[in-house]
């Protein structure tokens, strides 16, 4: 049994940011200084949540691994004097979350890419606070991005950094999902197949799913698909049909995630899946189980094509090995039964011996570690400069 | 590359001497033929040597970047195009150039780990290709 609350969230659009929201002090330009700190950060930049890993460019020490949701909120007018702590005007993450009645709450991402500029550069000053309390280090980061990103959200990223983090690189974020799942310690060993050398990630995030076939190169636009299908898709479907068989039920689009959170599944209807909820003080129990379900199969009627498409374009030699890795990451990789129901539909389909594993407990962090990484390894010439 | 590059307004070309102008573009030349190794090489050596003679602002040298890396991409669209003028009749053999981007997936390669730089040359190959296409 779950209980959630209905709550009066609207979503706000960026024009509602009110005069009186005091924007943190521009950071300064970078200085080009031999004296100055370095750090290497890799950043998920997720339309959900965002996960950022940094340390010391001299050594392999993880100073910083923090997730934050991707959320940034504008107080609103008229606010008692103290209830938020320090009368801020601007909150991100979690602490926008917790005063989310006293604030306009803007999500910065749709659908894996940045929607509202200004909120974006708020919440990547924010994650460059936390890589560097100092505000004097010079930071690198490695971006992820989604499969096959236009060149228009490669720049908004670029304007957003501009001025925040020193040098830049953006790298498709299922190639860093396999570049961070890859055990390096295990690399050489006999019965270690390098998940960068043969495997196929779908990455299911919040925005978008992102299939990449990773096989040794680095993947082409034709080794990626990005689907903009994926956790709040679900969502959305779930609300609809709610609000169609319980109608003004009032439940928040945050309310039905975490029940989605909670009792998401693949494959043959589960009957009931009682959840109660709080509607107008009251409570109520609701059978969602034929809901929840559909909604989620929707996911592997669209992923399901675009995995065999990618299969079959791996080369005869070499696709055996790659149906023994199919990895599914992400936040959707916690949806239950989703790696069954894959490996079942490739096998019913004649592809021998398919194996779909789930990338495991560390799935939000896959890709951060992956561009953390690819951030000790790029060479000089290989970071974008961000002047402003 | 423009759109990697967000610049004040170029330094006059007189307060920057020629011979970092010539090994900026150089440089430019070698990353836009996808020859990264030598690029960065050539960075280390007679670059850093010449910069370390020079005193150059670092917004005076980012905008010879700019604007080398960008006449290197027009030389080289150009000369690409030269080259198609000049074929005809004696259908001379193309210039042979790696392909950015594979039309079918190789084999996975049978020997050890990639290293994570290459692959990200072959990004920005990729990237640069993509941007002249």
């Amino acid at each position: 049994m779950t209980t959630a609350t209905a709550t009066a969230e609207k979503k706000v659009p960026a024009a509602a940011i009110p005069a009186n929201v005091e924007r943190p002090v521009e950071t300064p330009s970078p200085r080009r200084s031999s004296e100055r700190k370095r750090l290497l950060a890799g950043f998920d930049l997720g339309t959900n949540a965002c996960c950022v890993l940094a340390g010391p460019a001299e050594n392999r020490d993880i100073t910083v691994s923090k997730i934050v949701p991707s959320v940034v909120g504008y107080a609103r007018e008229g606010l008692v004097d103290g209830i938020i702590a320090g009368n801020a005007t601007l909150l991100v993450g979690e602490e926008a979350l917790q005063h989310r009645l006293q604030l306009n709450l803007i999500a910065p991402l749709e659908d894996g890419v940045i929607a509202h500029r200004d909120s974006a550069r708020d919440l990547i000053k924010r994650i460059r606070a936390l890589i560097d309390p100092s505000g004097a280090a010079e930071i690198r980061t490695v971006i992820g991005v989604p499969a096959n990103a236009e060149e228009a959200a490669r720049e908004d990223i670029r304007v957003c950094a501009t001025g925040v983090f020193d040098r830049v690189l953006l790298i498709p974020e299922p190639f860093l999902a396999a570049l961070g799942y890859r055990d390096d310690s295990r690399l050489g060993q006999p019965n270690y197949v390098d998940p960068v050398t043969n495997s196929l990630f779908v990455d299911i995030g919040g925005g978008t799913s992102d299939l990449c076939l990773i096989q040794g190169y680095f993947p082409t636009r034709e080794d990626q698909i990005s689907l903009p299908f994926a956790g709040d898709a679900i969502d959305k479907i779930i609300e609809e049909e709610l609000q169609r068989v319980y109608p003004n039920n009032g439940l928040s689009r945050a309310a039905i995630r975490q029940i989605k959170e909670e009792h998401s599944y693949v494959g043959p209807i589960r009957k009931p899946i009682d959840v109660k909820v709080l509607i107008g003080g009251k409570t109520h129990t609701l059978d969602l189980g034929e809901t929840i379900g559909r909604a989620c199969n929707r996911l592997v009627e669209k992923i399901y094509p675009a995995l065999t498409t990618l299969i079959a374009r791996a080369s005869s030699e070499s696709v055996a090995q790659l149906l023994q890795n199919i990895v599914v990451t992400g936040g959707g990789s916690r949806i239950r039964g989703i790696d069954l129901v894959l490996q079942e539909k490739l096998a019913a389909d004649g592809f021998e011996g398919p194996k779909v594993r789930l990338a495991g407990p560390d799935f939000k962090r896959y890709v951060a570690i992956g561009a953390l990484k690819a951030a000790r390894a790029a060479r000089e010439d290989q970071w974008q400069h961000l002047l402003a | 590359m423009g759109a990697q590059f967000h610049v004040n307004p170029p330094t006059s070309d007189t307060e920057i001497p020629p011979a970092v102008v010539r090994l900026v573009r150089r440089v430019c030349l070698l990353r836009e033929r996808g020859d990264a190794a030598s690029a960065a090489a050539l960075e280390a050596g007679d670059l850093a040597a010449a910069l370390a003679a020079a005193t150059l602002a670092p917004a005076a040298l980012a905008s010879v970047y700019a604007r080398e890396a960008e006449r290197a991409a027009e030389a080289v669209a150009i000369g690409e195009m030269l080259l198609e003028q000049l074929r005809g009749p004696l259908a001379r053999p193309a210039v042979e150039r790696a392909p950015a981007a594979p039309s079918r997936a190789p084999a996975p390669r049978p020997e050890g780990a990639p290293a994570i730089a290459d692959l990200l040359d072959a990004m920005l190959a990729g990237e640069a290709a993509a941007r002249r296409a």
